[in-house]
Protein backbone atom coordinates (compact mmCIF):
# COMPACT_ATOMS: atom_id res chain seq x y z
CA UNK A 1 0.00 0.00 0.00
CA UNK A 2 1.03 3.75 -0.90
CA UNK A 3 1.72 6.09 2.19
CA UNK A 4 3.35 9.23 1.64
CA UNK A 5 5.11 11.50 3.99
CA UNK A 6 4.57 11.54 7.41
CA UNK A 7 1.75 9.46 7.31
CA UNK A 8 4.96 6.93 6.05
CA UNK A 9 6.84 7.48 9.06
CA UNK A 10 4.12 7.00 11.34
CA UNK A 11 3.06 3.76 10.19
CA UNK A 12 6.74 3.15 10.94
CA UNK A 13 6.34 3.62 14.16
CA UNK A 14 7.50 1.18 17.12
CA UNK A 15 4.35 -1.10 17.68
CA UNK A 16 6.06 -3.93 19.88
CA UNK A 17 4.84 -3.16 22.96
CA UNK A 18 3.46 -5.47 25.71
CA UNK A 19 0.07 -5.06 27.38
CA UNK A 20 -0.05 -6.15 30.69
CA UNK A 21 -2.63 -6.49 33.31
CA UNK A 22 -2.10 -7.62 36.91
CA UNK A 23 -4.82 -8.93 38.64
CA UNK A 24 -7.52 -6.30 37.41
CA UNK A 25 -10.93 -6.21 38.73
CA UNK A 26 -13.71 -4.19 38.09
CA UNK A 27 -17.02 -5.26 39.62
CA UNK A 28 -20.17 -3.22 39.04
CA UNK A 29 -23.86 -3.44 41.22
CA UNK A 30 -25.33 -6.96 40.52
CA UNK A 31 -21.93 -8.88 40.06
CA UNK A 32 -20.91 -8.49 36.52
CA UNK A 33 -17.73 -7.19 35.42
CA UNK A 34 -14.00 -8.57 35.54
CA UNK A 35 -12.88 -10.41 38.28
CA UNK A 36 -8.99 -10.39 39.23
CA UNK A 37 -7.92 -10.86 35.40
CA UNK A 38 -3.58 -11.12 35.18
CA UNK A 39 -3.00 -11.74 31.37
CA UNK A 40 -0.19 -10.58 28.76
CA UNK A 41 -0.84 -9.92 25.13
CA UNK A 42 1.90 -10.73 23.38
CA UNK A 43 2.36 -7.81 20.77
CA UNK A 44 1.73 -7.85 16.76
CA UNK A 45 -0.12 -10.57 16.81
CA UNK A 46 -4.53 -10.87 16.23
CA UNK A 47 -5.90 -11.54 19.53
CA UNK A 48 -9.64 -13.41 19.85
CA UNK A 49 -11.08 -12.45 22.74
CA UNK A 50 -14.37 -14.38 23.48
CA UNK A 51 -17.29 -14.89 25.93
CA UNK A 52 -20.66 -14.85 26.19
CA UNK A 53 -22.84 -11.85 26.26
CA UNK A 54 -22.50 -9.78 29.65
CA UNK A 55 -19.04 -12.32 30.06
CA UNK A 56 -16.90 -8.86 30.47
CA UNK A 57 -15.41 -8.30 27.39
CA UNK A 58 -16.48 -4.91 26.55
CA UNK A 59 -15.73 -3.94 30.19
CA UNK A 60 -12.20 -5.16 29.96
CA UNK A 61 -11.56 -3.37 26.68
CA UNK A 62 -12.59 -0.34 28.10
CA UNK A 63 -10.50 -0.75 31.14
CA UNK A 64 -7.61 -1.44 29.00
CA UNK A 65 -8.37 2.45 26.81
CA UNK A 66 -8.14 3.90 30.07
CA UNK A 67 -12.02 4.61 29.74
CA UNK A 68 -12.69 3.15 32.96
CA UNK A 69 -11.32 2.71 36.05
CA UNK A 70 -10.04 -0.77 37.55
CA UNK A 71 -11.22 -0.73 41.43
CA UNK A 72 -7.85 -2.65 41.96
CA UNK A 73 -5.08 -4.13 39.61
CA UNK A 74 -2.84 -2.27 37.66
CA UNK A 75 -2.64 -2.05 33.36
CA UNK A 76 0.61 -1.32 31.55
CA UNK A 77 1.32 -0.99 27.96
CA UNK A 78 4.70 -0.87 27.04
CA UNK A 79 5.32 -0.37 30.93
CA UNK A 80 3.28 2.90 31.31
CA UNK A 81 -0.07 2.85 33.17
CA UNK A 82 -3.08 3.35 30.83
CA UNK A 83 -4.77 5.05 32.45
CA UNK A 84 -3.70 8.89 32.29
CA UNK A 85 -0.77 8.89 30.36
CA UNK A 86 -0.76 10.50 27.58
CA UNK A 87 1.73 8.84 25.64
CA UNK A 88 -0.01 5.22 25.96
CA UNK A 89 -3.12 6.03 25.38
CA UNK A 90 -2.37 7.78 21.94
CA UNK A 91 -0.92 4.40 20.54
CA UNK A 92 -4.22 2.15 22.08
CA UNK A 93 -7.71 2.67 19.50
CA UNK A 94 -10.26 1.52 21.05
CA UNK A 95 -13.66 0.81 18.57
CA UNK A 96 -16.97 0.16 20.19
CA UNK A 97 -19.97 -1.56 18.60
CA UNK A 98 -21.73 2.19 18.83
CA UNK A 99 -20.44 5.55 19.74
CA UNK A 100 -22.84 7.55 20.85
CA UNK A 101 -20.87 10.59 21.22
CA UNK A 102 -20.55 10.55 17.34
CA UNK A 103 -24.50 10.88 16.84
CA UNK A 104 -24.35 14.34 15.58
CA UNK A 105 -21.63 14.74 13.31
CA UNK A 106 -20.67 13.34 10.19
CA UNK A 107 -18.03 10.97 9.09
CA UNK A 108 -16.31 13.67 7.65
CA UNK A 109 -15.88 15.36 10.66
CA UNK A 110 -15.59 12.33 12.82
CA UNK A 111 -12.63 11.06 10.77
CA UNK A 112 -11.02 14.56 11.10
CA UNK A 113 -11.07 14.60 14.42
CA UNK A 114 -9.34 11.19 14.32
CA UNK A 115 -6.67 12.27 12.10
CA UNK A 116 -6.34 15.21 14.75
CA UNK A 117 -5.75 13.32 17.57
CA UNK A 118 -4.19 9.98 16.04
CA UNK A 119 -0.39 10.43 15.32
CA UNK A 120 -0.08 7.56 12.72
CA UNK A 121 -3.20 8.27 11.23
CA UNK A 122 -3.76 7.23 7.59
CA UNK A 123 -5.88 9.32 5.66
CA UNK A 124 -5.26 7.50 2.12
CA UNK A 125 -6.41 4.10 3.75
CA UNK A 126 -9.55 5.51 5.58
CA UNK A 127 -10.57 6.84 2.44
CA UNK A 128 -10.14 3.89 0.33
CA UNK A 129 -12.27 2.36 2.78
CA UNK A 130 -14.65 4.61 3.20
CA UNK A 131 -14.77 3.61 -1.24
CA UNK A 132 -14.79 -0.14 -0.54
CA UNK A 133 -17.60 0.00 2.30
CA UNK A 134 -19.52 2.89 0.00
CA UNK A 135 -20.08 5.44 2.66
CA UNK A 136 -20.18 9.01 2.33
CA UNK A 137 -18.54 11.39 4.28
CA UNK A 138 -21.54 13.96 4.44
CA UNK A 139 -23.88 11.08 5.64
CA UNK A 140 -23.79 11.31 9.82
CA UNK A 141 -23.43 8.69 11.61
CA UNK A 142 -26.81 8.44 13.43
CA UNK A 143 -28.20 8.13 9.82
CA UNK A 144 -26.19 5.03 9.01
CA UNK A 145 -27.40 1.44 9.14
CA UNK A 146 -26.03 -0.23 11.95
CA UNK A 147 -23.67 -1.94 9.76
CA UNK A 148 -22.77 1.59 8.60
CA UNK A 149 -22.03 2.29 11.54
CA UNK A 150 -19.50 -0.99 12.44
CA UNK A 151 -18.05 0.28 9.08
CA UNK A 152 -16.98 3.46 10.74
CA UNK A 153 -15.88 1.90 13.69
CA UNK A 154 -13.68 -0.72 11.70
CA UNK A 155 -12.34 2.58 9.16
CA UNK A 156 -11.42 4.39 12.70
CA UNK A 157 -9.73 1.23 14.08
CA UNK A 158 -7.28 0.38 11.02
CA UNK A 159 -6.44 3.74 9.49
CA UNK A 160 -5.78 5.00 13.18
CA UNK A 161 -2.69 2.33 12.92
CA UNK A 162 -2.49 2.35 16.50
CA UNK A 163 0.34 0.15 17.43
CA UNK A 164 -2.69 -1.45 20.16
CA UNK A 165 -6.18 -1.50 18.13
CA UNK A 166 -9.02 -3.03 20.01
CA UNK A 167 -12.26 -4.01 18.15
CA UNK A 168 -15.13 -4.77 20.02
CA UNK A 169 -17.73 -6.51 18.07
CA UNK A 170 -16.29 -4.81 14.63
CA UNK A 171 -18.63 -6.92 12.07
CA UNK A 172 -21.80 -6.36 14.18
CA UNK A 173 -24.35 -5.45 11.35
CA UNK A 174 -22.17 -6.36 8.68
CA UNK A 175 -23.44 -8.55 5.49
CA UNK A 176 -21.39 -11.83 4.80
CA UNK A 177 -19.48 -10.09 1.54
CA UNK A 178 -18.63 -6.89 4.11
CA UNK A 179 -17.72 -8.46 6.50
CA UNK A 180 -15.47 -10.61 4.02
CA UNK A 181 -13.92 -6.94 2.83
CA UNK A 182 -13.26 -6.33 6.71
CA UNK A 183 -11.53 -9.83 7.45
CA UNK A 184 -9.30 -9.37 3.88
CA UNK A 185 -8.54 -5.89 4.62
CA UNK A 186 -7.28 -6.41 8.36
CA UNK A 187 -5.20 -9.47 7.30
CA UNK A 188 -4.04 -7.13 3.84
CA UNK A 189 -2.84 -4.26 6.77
CA UNK A 190 -1.92 -6.13 9.39
CA UNK A 191 0.86 -8.01 7.32
CA UNK A 192 1.72 -4.66 5.45
CA UNK A 193 2.06 -2.75 9.08
CA UNK A 194 2.56 -5.09 11.91
CA UNK A 195 0.52 -4.55 15.00
CA UNK A 196 -1.61 -5.87 18.15
CA UNK A 197 -5.12 -6.56 16.94
CA UNK A 198 -7.89 -7.42 20.04
CA UNK A 199 -10.98 -8.58 18.75
CA UNK A 200 -14.25 -9.58 20.01
CA UNK A 201 -16.48 -11.63 17.99
CA UNK A 202 -19.30 -14.13 18.41
CA UNK A 203 -19.09 -15.13 14.97
CA UNK A 204 -15.69 -17.08 15.61
CA UNK A 205 -16.35 -20.07 12.83
CA UNK A 206 -15.44 -16.88 10.31
CA UNK A 207 -13.02 -15.20 12.71
CA UNK A 208 -11.22 -18.11 13.81
CA UNK A 209 -8.50 -18.27 10.77
CA UNK A 210 -7.44 -14.77 11.60
CA UNK A 211 -7.02 -15.21 15.43
CA UNK A 212 -3.30 -16.08 16.55
CA UNK A 213 -4.34 -16.04 20.22
CA UNK A 214 -7.07 -16.53 21.87
CA UNK A 215 -8.48 -15.15 25.37
CA UNK A 216 -12.32 -16.99 26.58
CA UNK A 217 -13.23 -14.67 29.14
CA UNK A 218 -16.29 -17.13 31.36
CA UNK A 219 -17.81 -14.73 33.85
CA UNK A 220 -15.45 -12.09 34.53
CA UNK A 221 -12.89 -14.59 34.82
CA UNK A 222 -10.16 -15.94 32.06
CA UNK A 223 -10.85 -19.21 31.45
CA UNK A 224 -8.56 -20.03 28.81
CA UNK A 225 -5.46 -18.18 26.77
CA UNK A 226 -3.10 -19.30 24.41
CA UNK A 227 -2.45 -20.38 20.80
CA UNK A 228 -5.90 -20.69 18.89
CA UNK A 229 -5.87 -24.45 18.23
CA UNK A 230 -5.10 -25.44 21.68
CA UNK A 231 -8.61 -24.50 23.11
CA UNK A 232 -10.21 -27.14 21.31
CA UNK A 233 -7.40 -29.22 20.94
CA UNK A 234 -8.44 -31.84 23.62
CA UNK A 235 -12.41 -31.23 22.73
CA UNK A 236 -13.92 -34.17 20.54
CA UNK A 237 -16.98 -35.46 19.47
CA UNK A 238 -17.96 -38.82 20.11
CA UNK A 239 -20.28 -40.90 18.12
CA UNK A 240 -21.26 -44.53 18.44
CA UNK A 241 -23.89 -47.03 20.29
CA UNK A 242 -25.91 -45.49 23.01
CA UNK A 243 -25.14 -48.09 25.06
CA UNK A 244 -21.76 -47.66 25.14
CA UNK A 245 -22.29 -44.21 25.31
CA UNK A 246 -24.51 -43.49 27.87
CA UNK A 247 -22.32 -44.58 30.98
CA UNK A 248 -20.64 -40.97 30.02
CA UNK A 249 -23.69 -38.89 29.97
CA UNK A 250 -23.17 -37.96 33.65
CA UNK A 251 -19.33 -36.66 33.35
CA UNK A 252 -18.97 -33.14 34.32
CA UNK A 253 -16.88 -33.07 30.31
CA UNK A 254 -19.85 -33.73 28.01
CA UNK A 255 -21.23 -30.13 27.12
CA UNK A 256 -23.82 -31.36 24.64
CA UNK A 257 -25.75 -34.81 23.57
CA UNK A 258 -27.68 -35.55 20.46
CA UNK A 259 -29.99 -39.16 19.63
CA UNK A 260 -29.94 -40.30 16.84
CA UNK A 261 -31.85 -43.75 16.76
CA UNK A 262 -29.66 -45.94 18.67
CA UNK A 263 -26.43 -44.19 18.28
CA UNK A 264 -25.47 -41.39 20.35
CA UNK A 265 -23.74 -37.95 20.33
CA UNK A 266 -21.48 -36.63 22.68
CA UNK A 267 -19.25 -33.71 22.93
CA UNK A 268 -16.63 -34.24 25.81
CA UNK A 269 -14.96 -30.63 26.34
CA UNK A 270 -11.96 -33.01 27.03
CA UNK A 271 -10.67 -36.28 25.47
CA UNK A 272 -7.01 -35.86 26.22
CA UNK A 273 -5.80 -39.24 27.52
CA UNK A 274 -4.90 -41.49 25.04
CA UNK A 275 -6.08 -44.81 26.79
CA UNK A 276 -9.44 -43.72 27.16
CA UNK A 277 -9.94 -42.52 23.47
CA UNK A 278 -8.64 -46.40 22.48
CA UNK A 279 -10.89 -47.98 24.60
CA UNK A 280 -14.13 -45.76 23.58
CA UNK A 281 -12.49 -46.46 19.91
CA UNK A 282 -12.26 -50.22 20.51
CA UNK A 283 -15.83 -50.33 21.12
CA UNK A 284 -17.03 -48.98 17.79
CA UNK A 285 -17.10 -44.88 18.65
CA UNK A 286 -15.74 -42.57 16.36
CA UNK A 287 -14.05 -39.67 17.40
CA UNK A 288 -13.40 -36.13 15.28
CA UNK A 289 -12.76 -32.75 16.28
CA UNK A 290 -15.11 -29.76 17.32
CA UNK A 291 -15.22 -27.21 15.30
CA UNK A 292 -14.25 -24.03 17.48
CA UNK A 293 -17.61 -22.10 16.94
CA UNK A 294 -19.94 -25.32 18.53
CA UNK A 295 -17.45 -25.81 21.17
CA UNK A 296 -18.00 -21.91 22.18
CA UNK A 297 -21.75 -22.44 21.50
CA UNK A 298 -21.77 -25.76 24.05
CA UNK A 299 -19.36 -24.05 26.79
CA UNK A 300 -21.57 -20.59 26.40
CA UNK A 301 -24.83 -23.07 27.06
CA UNK A 302 -23.37 -24.97 29.44
CA UNK A 303 -22.31 -21.29 31.52
CA UNK A 304 -25.86 -20.19 30.90
CA UNK A 305 -27.39 -22.99 32.17
CA UNK A 306 -25.06 -23.51 35.37
CA UNK A 307 -25.85 -19.51 36.16
CA UNK A 308 -29.22 -20.63 36.24
CA UNK A 309 -28.87 -23.64 38.61
CA UNK A 310 -26.23 -22.22 40.43
CA UNK A 311 -23.85 -24.63 39.08
CA UNK A 312 -20.06 -24.46 38.89
CA UNK A 313 -18.62 -26.01 36.84
CA UNK B 1 -0.56 14.50 22.16
CA UNK B 2 -0.01 18.71 21.57
CA UNK B 3 -2.26 21.48 22.80
CA UNK B 4 -2.23 22.61 19.18
CA UNK B 5 -4.09 19.34 18.27
CA UNK B 6 -6.52 19.73 21.31
CA UNK B 7 -7.17 23.82 20.13
CA UNK B 8 -8.13 22.70 16.85
CA UNK B 9 -10.37 20.06 18.05
CA UNK B 10 -12.05 22.76 20.21
CA UNK B 11 -12.03 25.05 17.12
CA UNK B 12 -13.95 22.93 15.13
CA UNK B 13 -15.90 21.97 17.24
CA UNK B 14 -17.08 25.15 18.82
CA UNK B 15 -17.72 26.12 14.77
CA UNK B 16 -21.25 24.95 14.57
CA UNK B 17 -22.22 26.34 18.06
CA UNK B 18 -20.73 29.78 17.55
CA UNK B 19 -22.10 30.09 13.69
CA UNK B 20 -25.65 29.06 15.34
CA UNK B 21 -25.08 31.33 17.95
CA UNK B 22 -24.54 34.31 15.71
CA UNK B 23 -27.64 33.43 13.32
CA UNK B 24 -29.55 33.77 16.46
CA UNK B 25 -27.66 36.68 17.33
CA UNK B 26 -28.93 38.58 13.56
CA UNK B 27 -32.76 36.98 13.57
CA UNK B 28 -33.28 38.34 17.05
CA UNK B 29 -31.49 41.92 16.92
CA UNK B 30 -33.15 42.56 13.74
CA UNK B 31 -36.53 41.33 14.66
CA UNK B 32 -35.72 44.08 17.62
CA UNK B 33 -34.72 46.84 16.03
CA UNK B 34 -37.76 46.54 13.35
CA UNK B 35 -40.03 45.81 16.58
CA UNK B 36 -39.25 49.08 17.45
CA UNK B 37 -39.00 50.86 14.45
CA UNK B 38 -42.80 50.00 13.76
CA UNK B 39 -44.07 49.83 17.12
CA UNK B 40 -43.00 53.03 18.66
CA UNK B 41 -45.15 52.33 21.93
CA UNK B 42 -43.11 49.27 22.44
CA UNK B 43 -40.31 51.39 24.36
CA UNK B 44 -37.48 49.53 25.68
CA UNK B 45 -35.52 53.06 27.01
CA UNK B 46 -31.28 52.91 27.03
CA UNK B 47 -29.26 50.91 24.20
CA UNK B 48 -27.89 48.92 26.57
CA UNK B 49 -31.41 47.55 27.58
CA UNK B 50 -32.58 47.12 23.75
CA UNK B 51 -29.24 44.61 23.80
CA UNK B 52 -28.92 43.45 26.89
CA UNK B 53 -30.94 40.15 25.62
CA UNK B 54 -27.50 39.25 23.68
CA UNK B 55 -26.36 38.69 26.88
CA UNK B 56 -29.42 36.31 27.97
CA UNK B 57 -29.11 34.86 24.74
CA UNK B 58 -24.94 33.97 25.51
CA UNK B 59 -25.81 33.02 28.96
CA UNK B 60 -28.74 30.35 27.78
CA UNK B 61 -26.15 29.60 24.99
CA UNK B 62 -23.24 28.67 27.48
CA UNK B 63 -25.30 26.64 29.21
CA UNK B 64 -26.53 24.62 26.54
CA UNK B 65 -22.76 24.33 25.21
CA UNK B 66 -21.05 23.35 28.73
CA UNK B 67 -24.07 20.40 29.03
CA UNK B 68 -23.16 19.58 25.26
CA UNK B 69 -19.36 19.49 26.44
CA UNK B 70 -20.47 16.84 29.55
CA UNK B 71 -22.29 15.29 27.80
CA UNK B 72 -20.94 14.58 24.53
CA UNK B 73 -17.68 16.49 23.92
CA UNK B 74 -16.32 14.03 26.92
CA UNK B 75 -16.82 11.10 25.56
CA UNK B 76 -16.09 12.39 21.81
CA UNK B 77 -12.71 12.83 22.97
CA UNK B 78 -11.94 9.65 24.89
CA UNK B 79 -13.78 7.40 22.30
CA UNK B 80 -10.09 9.47 20.62
CA UNK B 81 -7.97 8.00 23.21
CA UNK B 82 -7.67 12.08 24.94
CA UNK B 83 -6.58 11.87 28.29
CA UNK B 84 -9.18 13.23 30.92
CA UNK B 85 -6.21 15.75 32.15
CA UNK B 86 -6.39 16.68 28.47
CA UNK B 87 -9.98 17.49 27.89
CA UNK B 88 -10.32 19.16 30.40
CA UNK B 89 -7.96 21.72 30.31
CA UNK B 90 -8.60 22.32 26.48
CA UNK B 91 -11.84 22.18 27.39
CA UNK B 92 -11.22 25.10 30.12
CA UNK B 93 -8.63 27.46 27.53
CA UNK B 94 -11.65 26.73 24.66
CA UNK B 95 -13.76 28.05 27.54
CA UNK B 96 -12.04 31.10 28.41
CA UNK B 97 -11.34 32.24 24.62
CA UNK B 98 -14.96 31.43 23.50
CA UNK B 99 -15.79 34.02 26.38
CA UNK B 100 -13.91 36.41 25.73
CA UNK B 101 -14.54 36.22 22.22
CA UNK B 102 -18.32 36.54 23.12
CA UNK B 103 -17.90 39.20 24.84
CA UNK B 104 -16.23 41.02 22.32
CA UNK B 105 -18.95 40.53 19.79
CA UNK B 106 -21.77 41.41 22.30
CA UNK B 107 -19.97 44.62 23.21
CA UNK B 108 -19.76 44.84 18.87
CA UNK B 109 -23.14 44.27 18.53
CA UNK B 110 -23.40 47.12 21.16
CA UNK B 111 -21.26 49.39 19.36
CA UNK B 112 -23.26 49.04 16.12
CA UNK B 113 -26.68 49.07 17.41
CA UNK B 114 -26.04 52.29 19.13
CA UNK B 115 -24.74 53.62 15.80
CA UNK B 116 -27.35 52.21 13.63
CA UNK B 117 -30.67 53.74 16.11
CA UNK B 118 -30.42 57.01 16.18
CA UNK B 119 -29.78 57.05 11.75
CA UNK B 120 -33.12 55.67 11.87
CA UNK B 121 -34.92 57.79 14.26
CA UNK B 122 -34.93 56.01 17.41
CA UNK B 123 -32.82 57.80 20.45
CA UNK B 124 -30.80 56.13 22.69
CA UNK B 125 -30.72 57.42 26.50
CA UNK B 126 -27.15 56.19 28.63
CA UNK B 127 -24.42 54.46 27.23
CA UNK B 128 -22.15 51.95 29.43
CA UNK B 129 -18.62 51.94 29.98
CA UNK B 130 -17.52 49.75 27.03
CA UNK B 131 -14.28 47.99 27.85
CA UNK B 132 -15.66 47.22 31.83
CA UNK B 133 -18.79 45.93 30.75
CA UNK B 134 -17.42 43.81 28.44
CA UNK B 135 -14.74 42.45 30.91
CA UNK B 136 -17.76 41.57 33.24
CA UNK B 137 -19.54 40.23 30.72
CA UNK B 138 -17.00 38.18 29.99
CA UNK B 139 -16.56 37.07 33.78
CA UNK B 140 -20.31 36.39 34.19
CA UNK B 141 -20.11 34.26 31.41
CA UNK B 142 -17.17 31.91 32.34
CA UNK B 143 -18.77 32.30 35.95
CA UNK B 144 -21.92 30.19 34.64
CA UNK B 145 -20.05 27.91 32.30
CA UNK B 146 -17.39 26.75 34.63
CA UNK B 147 -20.57 26.82 37.38
CA UNK B 148 -22.48 24.84 34.83
CA UNK B 149 -19.65 22.25 33.89
CA UNK B 150 -18.88 21.41 37.65
CA UNK B 151 -23.21 20.86 37.62
CA UNK B 152 -22.66 18.63 35.03
CA UNK B 153 -20.11 16.54 35.97
CA UNK B 154 -21.54 15.56 38.87
CA UNK B 155 -24.55 14.51 36.97
CA UNK B 156 -22.20 12.24 34.44
CA UNK B 157 -20.48 11.07 37.04
CA UNK B 158 -22.76 10.52 40.19
CA UNK B 159 -26.14 10.24 38.51
CA UNK B 160 -29.56 12.59 38.39
CA UNK B 161 -29.58 13.70 42.76
CA UNK B 162 -26.15 14.55 43.50
CA UNK B 163 -26.10 16.52 40.27
CA UNK B 164 -29.08 18.12 41.19
CA UNK B 165 -28.14 18.78 45.15
CA UNK B 166 -25.30 20.37 43.74
CA UNK B 167 -27.23 22.97 41.37
CA UNK B 168 -29.36 23.72 44.63
CA UNK B 169 -26.22 24.17 46.56
CA UNK B 170 -24.62 26.50 43.53
CA UNK B 171 -27.76 28.68 43.33
CA UNK B 172 -28.16 29.21 46.41
CA UNK B 173 -24.77 30.23 47.06
CA UNK B 174 -25.05 32.76 44.24
CA UNK B 175 -28.05 34.11 45.71
CA UNK B 176 -26.76 34.45 48.97
CA UNK B 177 -23.56 36.85 47.65
CA UNK B 178 -25.02 38.54 45.46
CA UNK B 179 -27.38 39.63 48.84
CA UNK B 180 -23.90 39.82 50.84
CA UNK B 181 -21.91 41.53 48.54
CA UNK B 182 -24.33 43.95 45.83
CA UNK B 183 -21.62 44.51 43.39
CA UNK B 184 -22.13 40.77 42.71
CA UNK B 185 -25.39 40.98 41.45
CA UNK B 186 -24.41 40.08 37.79
CA UNK B 187 -23.43 36.85 38.23
CA UNK B 188 -27.36 36.37 39.66
CA UNK B 189 -28.93 38.08 36.12
CA UNK B 190 -26.89 37.83 33.59
CA UNK B 191 -28.20 40.35 31.79
CA UNK B 192 -27.74 43.14 34.68
CA UNK B 193 -26.42 46.25 34.06
CA UNK B 194 -25.99 49.11 36.73
CA UNK B 195 -25.17 52.65 35.14
CA UNK B 196 -23.71 52.94 39.00
CA UNK B 197 -19.83 52.72 38.45
CA UNK B 198 -19.15 50.99 42.03
CA UNK B 199 -21.41 48.34 40.29
CA UNK B 200 -18.92 47.54 37.76
CA UNK B 201 -15.58 48.21 39.40
CA UNK B 202 -12.40 45.51 38.60
CA UNK B 203 -11.75 44.95 41.82
CA UNK B 204 -15.43 43.40 43.15
CA UNK B 205 -14.18 40.75 40.12
CA UNK B 206 -11.89 39.05 42.64
CA UNK B 207 -14.64 36.86 43.90
CA UNK B 208 -15.66 35.73 40.86
CA UNK B 209 -12.57 34.81 39.73
CA UNK B 210 -12.15 33.21 43.52
CA UNK B 211 -15.69 31.37 42.24
CA UNK B 212 -14.31 30.24 39.13
CA UNK B 213 -11.00 28.98 39.92
CA UNK B 214 -12.91 27.09 42.96
CA UNK B 215 -15.58 25.80 40.46
CA UNK B 216 -12.43 24.58 37.41
CA UNK B 217 -11.14 22.87 40.73
CA UNK B 218 -13.72 21.10 42.22
CA UNK B 219 -14.72 19.71 38.54
CA UNK B 220 -11.23 18.67 37.80
CA UNK B 221 -11.07 16.78 40.59
CA UNK B 222 -14.75 14.99 39.53
CA UNK B 223 -13.56 14.25 36.31
CA UNK B 224 -9.99 12.67 37.14
CA UNK B 225 -11.91 9.32 37.89
CA UNK B 226 -14.96 9.92 35.84
CA UNK B 227 -15.53 6.08 33.92
CA UNK B 228 -16.82 6.71 30.28
CA UNK B 229 -20.03 5.78 30.22
CA UNK B 230 -20.68 3.02 27.30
Amino acid sequence: MMVTGKKHEAAAAPSGAKLDLSHVSKVFRGGQGVHDISLSLEPEMIHGLIGANGSGKSTLLSLIAGQRFADSGLITYGGDHVNEHAAALSQICLVKTYERSWENYSLKEIFKFASIFYPHWDEQLASELMDKFQLKGSKNYQQLSRGGQSMTGIIKGLASRAPLTLLDEPVIGLDASMREIFYRTLLEDYSNNPRTFVVTTHLIEEAENLFERMVYIKRGRVAFQGPVEDFAANAVYASGPATVLEKLLGDVRVLHSERLGGKLLLALEDLSGPAERRMLQDQGVELSPVPLQKLFVYLTLRDAENSQGGGNR
Amino acid sequence: MSYRSLMKFHLKDYRRGALILLSIFVCVDTALVLLMKFLPAWDMGTADNIFSINRNIMSIFMIISMIVTVAITFPLMSSFSVTRRNFYVSSLLALLAFCITAALAETAVYLIGRAVLPSIGLPVDVDRPILLSAYVFMLTLLDVSVATFLIGACYYRFKVITGTLLAIVYFGAVSLISQMFPSMEYMENFALFSSDPAMLEPGTTLLAWGIIALCAGAGWLIYRRTDIRM
